[in-house]
This record gives C-alpha cells, sequence and structure tokens, in this order.
C-alpha cells in the first residue's frame, strides 16, 4: 500500500512549516481524508506512528477527518453520498453515468505546535 | 512554551504533482508521448510492450520503456532483448511508482530519435492511480482471466483511464464470459474510452492501440512527416 509515502509527505510538510513559524516541536497533525483517496485510514495511522520517531513530530499525535465521497448522477440530476469508493452507481435511477464532486482530498489543515 | 496553531491547508501530495509537472515538461521538451500502463499483476503489460514496441519501431515510432517492478528485473530483459531502450525500477517493496523516481530512471536515457516513453507500472490497480507521473495518458490494461468484476471494484483507474487494454481475449471460450461482458461492465464506468481487445495469438490485434498512440502523438506534437 502507499500509505507509508503519504505518511513521508506528511512529515515533509509538516516540519517545513513548523520551521517557517519558528517552532521546533509538533504536538499535533490534522489531516482529511476523502473517501475516494484510496487511503487505509487506518494503515496510515500505524505507518504514522512508527515514521514519526526521531522527527519534530515524534510526540504528535494524528488526527484523521473523514470526507464522504459526494457524486453527482447525469441521468437525473440527484447528489448522493458515499463513504467508500465501492460502487458509483447512482442509489436512485442505477445509472452508471456519475461524476465526482468531491472526496477524493488528502489535505493537511492544521499542526499544533510549540 | 506557547502553542502555537498553524493553519496549513496543503493537499498531502502537491509536492509529488509538482514534480509529476516537472517531469511532463521535460518529457515534452524531447517530444515523448509518455503512457502511464496500470494494471494487475500478471495482466499482459510486458507481452503487451514486446509485441507493439517493434510496429511501433516499423511505423517510425521508436519507444523507451522505463520498467516499474516491486523486486526483479525479468521484465525489463524481456524487453532489453527486443532492442528497446529500457531502464527499470526496483520499488523495493513500494506498490506503485513516484514521479522522483522517473525522473531519475529518466536521466538514465540517451534520447535520440525516440518518440513515445512507456511507464509500465507497478502491478497493482490502486495505489499508481492516485500517482500521477507526468503522463500524457493513462491505459488501463484488464486481463479477461481477472473476472468482469474487476471494473467495478477499482472504479477510479477505470474512470480515469484514457484507453483500456482488455488483454488474453483468446482465452474467453475457456471462460465461459463473452467480451460483451467485460466491455458493458467498463463502460458502466467510463462511456468514451476506447477499449481495445488483445491478443498475443493474433498479432493484428495490436494495430488498433498503435493507431491510437500514433495519433494521440500526432495531437500534441502534430504529424510526422
Ligand atoms: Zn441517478
Amino acid at each position: 500500500m502507499h500509505e507509508a509515502s503519504i505518511v513521508q509527505e506528511i512529515i515533509d510538510i509538516t516540519t517545513e512549516q513548523a520551521k517557517q513559524n519558528n517552532a521546533h516541536k509538533i504536538l499535533e497533525v490534522e489531516i482529511t481524508v476523502g473517501a475516494g483517496a484510496m487511503i487505509e485510514t487506518d494503515l496510515l495511522a500505524s505507518a504514522f506512528d512508527v515514521m514519526k520517531n526521531e522527527t519534530m513530530l515524534e510526540e504528535a499525535i494524528l488526527k484523521i477527518n473523514k470526507a464522504n465521497l459526494k457524486l453527482h448522477c447525469l441521468n437525473c440530476g440527484k447528489i448522493f453520498e458515499s463513504d467508500r469508493m465501492i460502487s458509483m452507481e447512482c442509489p436512485y435511477c442505477h445509472s452508471f453515468e456519475t461524476v465526482i464532486e468531491s472526496g477524493r482530498e488528502m489535505l493537511i489543515n492544521k499542526i499544533i505546535a510549540e | 512554551m506557547e502553542l502555537k496553531d498553524i493553519s496549513v491547508n496543503i493537499p498531502i501530495l502537491s509536492k509529488s504533482v509538482k514534480e509529476g509537472e516537472n517531469n511532463k515538461k521535460i518529457f515534452e521538451s524531447k517530444k515523448l508521448l509518455t503512457i502511464n500502463l496500470i494494471s494487475s499483476p500478471g495482466s499482459g503489460k510486458t507481452t503487451l510492450l514486446e509485441n507493439i514496441t517493434p510496429i511501433l519501431n516499423e511505423k517510425g515510432f521508436p519507444s523507451l520503456v522505463i520498467e516499474g517492478d516491486i523486486a526483479t528485473t525479468r521484465d525489463a530483459e524481456r524487453i532489453n532483448k527486443k532492442d528497446i531502450k529500457c531502464v527499470q525500477i526496483n520499488t523495493h517493496g513500494i506498490c506503485h511508482l513516484e514521479s522522483k523516481m522517473i525522473r531519475k530512471a529518466f536521466e538514465q536515457f540517451n534520447v535520440e530519435h525516440e518518440k513515445i516513453l512507456f511507464i509500465e507500472n507497478v502491478g497493482n490497480l490502486v495505489c499508481p492511480a492516485e500517482f500521477y507521473l507526468g503522463e500524457h495518458e493513462k491505459v488501463a490494461i484488464l486481463s479477461v482471466t481477472e473476472g468482469e468484476d474487476k471494473p467495478e471494484k477499482y472504479p477510479l483507474l477505470f474512470k480515469e483511464a484514457s484507453c483500456i487494454l482488455l488483454t488474453k481475449v483468446d482465452l474467453l471460450p475457456f471462460l465461459d464470459l463473452s467480451e460483451e461482458v467485460f466491455i458493458s461492465e467498463i463502460r458502466k464506468l467510463n462511456k468514451e474510452s476506447p477499449i481495445f481487445l488483445i491478443s498475443k495469438k493474433n498479432k493484428n490485434s495490436y494495430y488498433k492501440f498503435v493507431e491510437w498512440l500514433i495519433q494521440k502523438y500526432s495531437s500534441i506534437f502534430g504529424e510526422v512527416q
């Protein structure tokens, strides 16, 4: 899985942000992961706990906000949400002609540092 | 010590996207159409490349291949036998290729008159779809032996692929499945991208994909005289 690569990016970006703000220790990282981002949040959390060692994030906790996948059906016009990226079938009219409105994001929202 | 609440709002993969865009600039400066091939392991990516690179050569479109593999160099050895310039990336267990790896591998090529760069991604349908490498097109490969429910299980790749190759179609009679089933499953997710049926038993089956590649090349870099 690619969770380790994602954690490495989180560590790099937050370390850079902390340094820019003259902080030397990160205590909390808050991120948002969309259901369409193909990320296993449990794996992400355990990779974070291993990889944070010997970095500025050694004592940091990772807060993960999950965002639903929001799909727009082009056939009936309805918008529907899903917490998993398994089916893109519209639950109202059963069309597969759907587009992703949101829910693919992987974003670092904020950090708390000292 | 004073606590600082720092608002970040940065996409986690933003650096990787930027590196992918840099790669694309490099590929375009060398006039290379770049294709990211994504599939499960054993879907026939290497067989595909072994068969289409000689045809592309004949048509005046020599290619370069970057071969991604979790552990071995076997595929690169197969490609090298075809006199195609090929660089292997061993990801040491990582399930996808990243733009940085592509950049490094690409530097090993002595690019002359090649026109197409194929990136054979690590066999995996989930992770490679999330990482932009600087390619012009994502091509999804599905072998009929994987079953017709694969697209539904991995919708993102099939939705985003600009071309879908259905391989090993010569095995359909043994699977009691028809090509129509696969096509309708793919069409549920992707109405527009072409679907080409491929069998290594029938060399002619490669030509439509080759034509598609050449047409993509011309639409980006103009007709080749
Ligand atoms: Zn609908």
